[in-house]
């Protein structure tokens, strides 16, 4: 329980601009909608998810009934470097948690370096994460864990 | 609720903490092990009743008890915590996967549509 800080890193073959907009004003065409959003907790698809493009602005869904609800504010928007967001889906914004995304350069494209934490501000980890991930997200992660789990029968 | 059915050790987890009482005994697990009657004394709840959320606790794998003395201890079990840190991770697992099969497929389009590529060798 000591850094709890998510890492994950992704090499695409786009340029950072290129791979920068894919994630922002692209978001709808990629992200796993079906699975990973609020509608998908009540078993429908949303209609729409989509990045509000400066700083301040949010990441929103709309939901499959229409209702928008923030996922997340932007707080650095760098085309083409960075992307950070206080990431709050399912929770007030004031418990959000730090997500940031950079777009890194390399020789076959872009490398995207993507990092989640400030969860412990939230107070005692396992209760934070826990929080931070109720409603939509844990009926939707559950799902999917439990999914994942059983095809690779990795249950702990 | 859908993962009921499955109940991996991170679903377990979730739903032993969806309870506020079990979560201020987390929180009071994070200072070190404690036994029953001193976990009981900083809360509103019965000793019994602290008893019986640790039991839920411990069967999510989130809290074990270990012997000292004549009395035993709770305390966290790190492993369920990191259980409920891998089950957050796949959440971004699965979002870059569905990002970088995203960026392929652009970058094959645009190798297609590039005139400096047309005709040549197939992007594998």
């Amino acid at each position: 329980m000591t850094d709890e800080t998510i890492r994950k890193t992704l090499d695409v073959p786009l340029t950072p601009d290129e791979a920068f907009a894919l994630w922002t004003a692209a978001m709808s065409d990629w992200w796993p909608l079906d699975t990973h959003s609020l509608s998908a907790g009540e078993g429908a698809l949303p209609r729409d998810v989509s990045v509000e493009p400066r700083e301040g602005g949010q990441i929103v869904e709309t939901r499959h009934d229409g209702v928008r609800v923030p996922w997340g504010r932007i707080t650095a928007w760098e085309p083409g470097r960075r992307l950070a967001v206080a990431w709050h889906v399912g929770r007030e914004e004031a418990e959000a948690t730090d997500l940031d995304i950079v777009f890194a350069p390399i020789d076959t494209g872009t490398r995207v370096i993507l990092t989640h934490g400030g969860f412990a501000r939230l107070g005692e980890t396992a209760s934070a994460l826990r929080e931070n991930y109720r409603t939509g997200w844990d009926l939707v992660l559950g799902r999917c864990f439990a999914a994942r789990c059983r095809a690779q029968g990795a249950v702990a | 609720m859908t993962y009921e059915t499955a109940t991996p050790a991170a679903c377990a987890a979730l739903e032993a903490l969806a309870d506020p009482t079990r979560r201020a005994i987390v929180a009071a697990l994070r200072q070190g092990p404690r036994p029953v009657c001193e976990l009981a004394r900083g809360l509103p709840v019965s000793r019994p009743a602290v008893s019986q959320h640790l039991r839920v606790l411990s069967e999510a794998g989130l809290v074990e008890a270990h012997p000292s003395g004549r009395q035993r201890l709770y305390g966290l079990r790190p492993e369920g915590v990191a259980e409920l840190r891998s089950w957050l991770d796949t959440l971004w697992d699965d979002a870059l996967a569905a990002f970088g099969r995203a960026a392929r497929a652009q970058a094959a389009a645009q190798f297609e549509t590039d005139p400096r590529h047309r005709g040549g060798p197939d992007d594998d």
